[in-house]
């Protein structure tokens, strides 16, 4: 061969191993380096929103589920008509027309969100319109088929500080760990600037979504208790009000309502100060029914027995400066403890109260669960703190007896008076009782705390609360046939150092059937004008909630007819 | 010849390998196509079914079609 040939070929070949071995070191010994600095130079990434767990009632409805919907932006390179066109077009599809016309002109920008949570029939709308240049991105968001029901007690879905969801009060707030899932990665292509082009996308990691709540309420029974506060709220004229309805058995809570509320869907248009869920968030004096505790406390402790007769309650008592009267002026000389109870005595509940003394009075309020928390699974909760024992002055002592002068919020009351109606063991609140997700379902078992009274203490205070419902100011408004324990109250508000002569909170607490309690419910109206007392307002709405519970769960009226 | 013969079924096998994983990713894409159709058509429908059966929305229902009284809501959602 020719040697000139030879050379040709010989340069060739070393040439072309040159280019193997460098290719060698880019795709084999450099190939993880490489592409790795090629993937940051013309890639970026987006997290991928995980589908958020949904929640559901006990009869397994849904309460909140998730909806598509669409984030609606602009390529303004791509785009064929001017900024003002666009929004005459497209604006009043969609009912937003306050756009930033001078970045959708910037031909510099190659992505520009314009509305989100659009749904598919205004993503349509503007499809039909084929404009070059606009474009969608699926998201979700969440949908009550319930409206505004449970508002305070859902929360709701807001921004969080990377722009994603974020849940806020409620359960939304409490759960969003579990509900929120994991993110995926969604890759886009980057031009030389760094912007995405989002035509050129790859889904690298796809989201999990998050877990299912099944919670204790009772879907019918929080549709009626809103609508029955709803309509009690206009009859009585007050001015707020809640409903709370536990199992004492177990602390499930089966109803929780308050008004005013929100829309959870349109949060943004809503006073903040509406999100708040006065169930949990709020303290208030709870007076007269707090007495019940009281004696109960007395009752167990051994200070007071039953038929004990009060030797100090014919007439107001003198207590420092201040002189404590009964709510209508009447004394009642030689009342026994369940009398007290009956005719609401704050007279006889000051001889309780000193009977029982400061240190065990504090010690029973400390374990009823007065001073914390009770841990409900609901974001937000508050606990008012309790006065310190050595600050307690005689004074305290005896507006305390009779439910003035402290703080409570309505969670930690009602949850104490399950205790009653429990046979003397308190158990914690509990909104959701199972979690679920593609793994496997979490059940959460209801907690007991600690025993507070004995079962006896417990029945004895219970008859009582039977007889004040029998004999007490609230009878005229009792169900027929049906046996309740329950008790009134009507608390002044304080307001800068003294309470407001004209506003009161109205309340009635009570628990049915006595012997084997299926539900125990508080009815709480703040300042209602048709009449001041909880005998008139809070009571009759009570029991009109109740004879709806009965119906509804087919209770049975009671063998023994009062 | 018989090399000539041997590369042409070579070619052809390969030619038969690319486009059977192409039909492959195609047939991948349109199931992942489908899934996502069901799985938006479950969700709109799930959202359609708890509007209807809305304990709002059954007892507006009830009352258009005059089934109800006015506040009697235990007995219409028992029903």
């Amino acid at each position: 061969m020719d040697r000139r040939i030879k050379c040709f070929i010989l340069i060739f070949l070393l040439g072309f191993g040159a280019i193997l071995g460098k290719l060698f070191n880019w795709q084999i010994l450099n190939h993880r380096a490489l592409s790795a600095l090629a993937g940051y130079q013309y890639k970026t990434s987006i997290e991928v929103p995980s589908p958020r767990g949904r929640i559901y009632s006990s009869d397994n409805f849904p309460l909140v589920l998730n909806q598509k919907s669409f984030l609606f932006f602009v390529d303004p390179q791509e785009l064929n008509i001017s900024a003002e066109q666009l929004r005459e077009e497209i604006g009043p599809a969609i009912g937003r027309e306050d756009w930033d016309l001078e970045a959708i002109s910037n031909k510099k920008i190659r992505f520009l969100p314009l509305s989100k949570n659009l749904s598919e029939e205004e993503k349509g709308k503007i499809e039909d319109l084929k404009i070059k240049g606009l474009g969608f991105l699926e998201t979700e968001k969440r949908f009550y088929p319930e409206a505004s029901m449970s508002a305070h007690l859902l929360g709701f879905v807001g921004e969080g500080e990377n722009g994603g969801a974020k849940g806020y009060f409620g359960l939304e707030g409490y759960y969003d760990q579990e509900i929120a899932g994991q993110p995926g990665l969604r890759y886009f292509e980057k031009d030389a600037l760094g912007r995405p082009i989002p035509l050129a996308e790859e889904l690298i990691e796809k989201p999990i979504p998050g877990r299912d709540l099944f919670l204790n309420i009772d879907r019918k029974l929080q549709f009626l208790v809103e609508n029955h506060l709803k309509s009690g709220l206009e009859k009585y004229s007050a001015s707020s009000g809640l409903v709370l309805i536990m199992n004492p058995q177990n602390g499930a809570v089966l109803a929780m309502a308050s008004f005013p509320n929100y829309n959870p869907a349109l949060y943004y248009e809503y006073n903040s100060e509406l999100y708040r869920d006065p169930v949990i968030s709020s303290s208030f004096e709870p007076g007269s029914i707090f007495k019940v505790l009281v004696m109960a406390a007395a009752l167990d402790s051994g200070a007071v027995k039953k038929d004990d007769v009060c030797l100090t309650c014919s007439g107001p008592r003198k207590i420092s400066d201040y002189l404590i009267k009964t709510w209508n002026e009447k004394y009642f000389p030689n009342s026994t403890m369940t009398d007290i109870i009956i005719h609401s005595d704050n007279v006889g509940m000051v001889y309780v109260g000193e009977k029982l003394g400061v240190k065990k009075f504090y010690d029973y309020l400390d374990k009823f669960g007065f001073g914390k928390k009770t841990d409900i699974d609901l974001q937000g909760e508050i606990s008012p703190a309790l006065r310190s024992l050595d600050d307690w002055r005689e004074i305290d002592l005896a507006t305390a007896s009779f439910g003035q002068g402290i703080a409570i919020t309505p969670i930690q009351f009602l949850t104490a008076i399950c205790v009653i109606a429990n046979q003397g063991e308190l158990y914690q609140p509990l909104v959701v009782r199972k979690l679920l997700d593609n793994l496997g379902s979490i059940e959460i078992k209801p907690i007991k705390k600690r025993r507070v009274i004995s079962p006896s203490t417990a029945q004895q205070v219970t008859q009582m609360m039977v007889q004040a419902v029998e004999k007490g100011e609230a009878k005229w408004a009792r169900p027929k046939n049906y046996q309740i324990a329950g008790k009134t109250g009507t608390a002044q508000i304080p307001i800068a150092g003294h309470y407001d002569p004209e506003k009161t909170i109205a309340s009635f607490v009570g628990f049915a059937p006595p012997d084997k309690p299926a539900f125990a419910m508080l009815v709480s109206l703040k300042e209602p004008k048709s009449s001041p007392w909880g005998s008139e307002t809070a009571a009759p709405l009570w029991f009109d909630i109740a004879k709806d519970i009965f119906r509804l769960w087919h209770i049975q009226p009671s063998s023994e007819q009062p | 010849m018989r090399k000539i013969f041997l590369i042409l079924i070579l070619c052809l096998a390969t030619q038969l390998v690319f486009v059977s994983s192409a039909a492959y990713g195609d047939s991948l894409t349109e199931l992942q196509e489908k899934i996502n159709y069901l799985e938006n058509q479950n969700q709109s429908l799930e959202v359609e079914i708890a509007s209807l059966t809305s304990c709002g929305g059954i007892v507006q229902r009830a009352a258009e079609l005059g089934l109800t009284g006015k506040t009697d809501f235990s007995v219409a959602l028992k029903r």
